[in-house]
């Protein structure tokens, strides 16, 4: 159940990132590329939101909804993997804090 | 008679820009912004519920899953006009708040009983995404 709720977080960050890339990206490369990038991002954030209906079906929301928290720890935590950001303080605190919250809320 | 009128109408269309303006005001949108997303959450919860008998995805047709994602929408448009003005930070960390306003609303209008150690968790995330907010909203100006 839990990898349901991880998979439905990490589509819609990917379709984030999609959609980011879409909008805002790359000047110079051509009109299919951007739209790829969309179709790219809607596709992951449909894919999500149909995982998210589902859990929703089977969870309360008070339950399911403080895991949404953790869409911030994968992108924060992907930028510093990926984008070789600086791990601060204050996202070690924030990461500890999220991961700490949502246990007690699926402890419940 | 005729620049009284027309004065009479300036003085209304400036009116109605006020209140516009009042109304696009970018830190207003951004509480718009982050109350339809809290709202959408219940409606889609209240739309799943509704339709718990049928199997599958037959919940697609109720009128609250549509609501729903029409609020979903809205508060992406007035999110992206927000952050037109409204820094990155500031933004991410007054959507931090959205947990709780769930939680709230979950209590509310859902009816779902909600512990103490459900609250306590529930404030950590929040307290956990407002100390996150620099870092991913560095993230999101990078990529």
């Amino acid at each position: 159940m839990f990898c349901l709720i991880l998979f439905s977080e990490t589509c819609s960050v990917t379709g984030q990132i999609f959609f980011k890339h879409a909008m805002s990206g790359c000047v110079g490369s051509g009109k299919a590329r951007r739209s790829l990038n969309l179709a790219a991002g809607v596709l992951a954030m449909t894919v999500g939101f149909f995982t998210w209906l589902t859990l929703l079906q089977r969870f309360n929301l008070s339950y399911l909804y403080p895991f949404e928290g953790l869409d911030n720890v994968i992108l924060a935590f992907g930028a510093c993997l990926f984008l070789r950001e600086n791990m601060t303080r204050e996202l070690w605190l924030g990461v500890i804090l999220i991961c700490f919250g949502t246990m007690l809320v699926s402890a419940t | 008679m005729e620049p009284q009128n027309e004065q009479h109408g300036f003085r209304l269309q400036n009116e109605s820009h006020g209140i516009r303006r009042r109304f696009l005001h970018p830190y207003l949108q951004l509480s718009i912004s982050i109350v339809l997303t809290a709202a959408a959450q219940i409606f889609l919860k209240i739309g799943v519920d509704i339709r718990l008998g049928t199997p599958g995805y037959g919940f697609l047709v109720s009128l609250w899953i549509w609501t729903g994602i029409s609020a979903i929408l809205l508060s992406l448009f007035s999110w992206l006009y927000a952050l037109k003005s409204v820094p990155l930070i500031v933004a991410f960390n007054l959507a931090a708040t959205n947990h709780i306003l769930v939680a709230i609303g979950a209590c509310a209008f859902l009816g779902e009983k909600i512990t103490q150690q459900r609250w306590l968790g529930i404030s950590l995330v929040a307290l956990g995404a407002f100390f996150i907010a620099r870092s991913s909203s560095r993230a999101e100006e990078k990529l």
